[in-house]
């Protein structure tokens, strides 16, 4: 079964946001919906709209079978920052304190 | 001691930061479309990449006053997450920008004589230069007078704001080329000619990317007077026949490659005797006036053997490792210039904080004469210092974490952001880099190794220098899992070469133990004092193919025996 996710940046903070099930955009990736038949066409509405409200930039479908896709980019775009953190980015060593030098 | 900006220099800054300003709220409030904004922020330097905007600032040929130091880190600060990249461009980026503050970085930068004009687009980008530039015990002359006449001859030239690519240009003037001009669009070379009148040696289609190309000798001595209307030539030759089809042809080394370097001479010289006493050549007295900011540091006559720096020398082997590679000669033999290493564990290559970079324009203006260099190999020099000052430069480098003597050994290594950043990259290039600085974790056989240049590119596009490396790293996607791919011989510099790839990829976490490997069959086969380089050059990649793969590089039954041997 092919599902479709689908991500975009924020436009004015340029923020990684998800679609979510209920057709909102979320910061936070485990809240992605994947959507399935009908509901993609449904999806692919709401991303024009948001575009077109200047809300979402550079969106993209994320094709995926049942799950989320775990390549190693949409899994760098999920954790919200690189896998090796600045010592000096304290907002992501505060967001991500099990994660350290990779 | 640097350029400064006239009121010409700021009139353009601060008339592009107003325009910006109202681009960004059009794009906000939707008058303007992506389609339409895209190339208007790139012409300013913003980019978006995979977490947020990424800005690109120039740093006009890798020179900064420690003033302008301070007033980066104080956009780092404010603006981004407390640091900042410096690339192998001598720019600096920041990864973390929000839209909406752009127009207020790019105001505060404006303050303190910088912008992002040109850092992105299909014009002539940043002039990059001799990090040494008016400091080198070896030069003929200060090629940064050259950068920024050609600086000011680019910036916003309408005949070139739209070429068919992006256009690089270096400029070098030492014995030694620090400014990899073999690599560039243009690489420019001063030269002494026959009866000692002063000139340039001027190369073309140098590049890396997919089709990486050594730039050819487009004319061995052009006079000085003469490189506006030279370079004019060139790029309106480029401008009418580069293709712009396909965005992977439209480099000048591949214009270059299809006429044949003698019919594009051919066609330079002819445009060249068509605009040369139209085109823009420059006046002696602008000239002059150019020069007249980049006036000599206040040297004053000084030991060139301190007993402070033999003493501090023999008592701290520290010191000595970093003196030995950090130190770098000066042509006042009282002076050194000092590169302070943006390389550590845990660090990506580039990277320094907002304290950091204070720290380091405190060095600027307590040792040297607050003025800073970046370098394409993303560390930093300070220009200017007394010899017997260095013990205590030393101690105040290494007091903020900024004491590493790594210049040009193996954990100088050049890396992109990768995939960890970048839209366009296959794989990650920063935990690689550091997994095989910590791989070389004790300083002392970093310094046994010698000179050894590393580089890593997450992608094709080799923003990370991986052709032009002693060993370079390409990031590949192989079924969607990160692989790279190894090549031994580049060089950037003299003699510029483009390395050879030694056999099939590897994954992640084999390839540290790979780079052991070459690197021990090296200090294993060396002759005595015998570079890595120069090892290459004698036995080819052969030696170390056959240590890596076994005696086949191509079936996957003799990888899988090289990677035992490797285990």
């Amino acid at each position: 079964m092919t599902g479709v996710m689908f991500a975009a940046n924020r436009l004015d903070d340029g923020t990684v946001i998800w679609l979510t099930g209920s057709l909102c955009w979320s910061e936070t990736a485990s809240r992605a919906a994947i959507f399935l038949d009908a509901d993609i066409d449904l999806a692919r509405r709401e991303v024009m709209a948001a575009s077109h409200r200047n809300e979402i930039v550079a969106a993209y479908e994320v094709a995926v079978d049942g799950r989320a896709d775990r390549s190693m980019r949409e899994r760098i775009r999920a954790a919200g920052g690189p896998t090796i953190i600045p010592p000096q980015d304290g907002q992501a060593r505060r967001q991500r304190p099990s994660k350290g030098e990779g | 001691m640097m350029y400064r900006y006239d009121e010409f220099d700021r009139a353009v800054v601060e008339t592009r930061a107003a325009q910006f300003r109202d681009q960004v709220r059009r794009r906000l409030d939707g008058e303007l479309s992506e389609d339409e904004f895209k190339p208007l922020r790139l012409q300013n330097g913003l980019y978006l990449q995979l977490h947020a905007y990424m800005l690109r600032i120039a740093i006009p040929y890798g020179v900064l006053s420690s003033d302008q130091l301070r007033g980066l880190a104080g956009i780092a600060r404010d603006f981004d997450r407390g640091f900042g990249h410096f690339t192998t461009r001598q720019n600096i980026q920041f990864n973390w920008i929000k839209l909406v503050q752009a127009p207020d970085i790019i105001d505060r930068l404006a303050t303190f004589g910088m912008h992002a004009i040109q850092t992105s687009g299909n014009c002539i980008r940043n002039v990059t230069c001799d990090p040494l530039a008016g400091a080198a015990h070896d030069e003929i002359e200060d090629p940064r007078i050259w950068a920024e006449i050609i600086r000011q001859w680019s910036t916003l030239h309408p005949e070139f704001a739209f070429l068919p690519r992006k256009f690089k240009i270096a400029v070098s003037a030492g014995v030694e080329d620090r400014a990899a001009t073999g690599f560039h669009d243009i690489g420019l070379r001063l030269v002494t000619g026959r009866g000692g009148e002063i000139g340039f040696r001027i190369l073309v289609g140098g590049g890396q990317g997919r089709t990486p190309r050594v730039a050819r000798m487009l004319a061995t001595f052009i006079p000085k007077r003469h490189i506006l209307s030279y370079l004019e030539a060139v790029m309106r030759v480029y401008n009418a026949a580069g293709r712009r089809d396909n965005i992977y042809k439209a480099r000048i080394k591949i214009l270059v490659d299809d006429m044949g370097i003698e019919r594009f001479a051919d066609a330079v010289n002819a445009e060249w005797h068509h605009v040369r006493d139209t085109a823009t050549d420059l006046p002696q007295a602008e000239h002059d006036r150019i020069a007249a900011y980049f006036t000599p540091p206040h040297l004053v006559d000084a030991s060139p053997v301190p007993s402070v720096l033999a003493t501090a020398r023999r008592h701290d082997a520290a010191f000595a490792r970093w003196m030995q590679q950090n130190g770098l000669p000066h042509y006042h033999p009282g002076y050194a210039n000092a590169v302070v290493s943006l390389k550590s564990a845990g660090r990506p290559p580039g990277d320094a904080s907002a304290a950091e970079m204070e720290a380091i324009a405190a060095l600027a203006d307590e040792h040297g004469q607050g003025e800073i260099r970046v370098t394409y190999q993303q560390s930093i020099i300070i220009p200017h210092i007394r010899r017997d000052a260095l013990p205590a430069f030393y101690r105040a480098a290494s007091a903020a974490g900024l004491g590493g003597g790594e210049h040009r050994l193996v954990g100088d290594i050049i890396a992109c952001p990768g995939l960890d950043y970048c839209n366009l990259a296959n794989a990650r290039s920063l935990p690689l880099a550091d997994r095989i600085f910590r791989r070389f974790g004790d300083p002392e056989r970093r310094a046994a190794i010698g000179r050894l240049q590393l580089n890593i590119s997450g992608c094709i596009n080799a923003c990370g220098h991986h052709h032009a490396a002693d060993i370079g790293i390409l990031g590949v996607d192989k079924k969607g899992v990160e692989h790279y791919q190894i090549t031994v011989g580049g060089r950037a510099g003299e003699a510029a070469a483009i390395g050879r790839i030694i056999g099939p990829s590897f994954a992640e976490d084999e390839v540290p133990a790979v780079i052991e490997t070459i690197i021990d069959t090296y200090l294993a086969s060396r002759d005595r004092d015998e570079s890595f380089a120069a090892f290459i050059a004698r036995t080819g990649p052969d030696a170390v193919k056959e240590a890596v793969y076994g005696n086949s590089a191509t079936g996957p039954q003799a990888r899988r025996g090289g990677q035992h041997d490797l285990a």
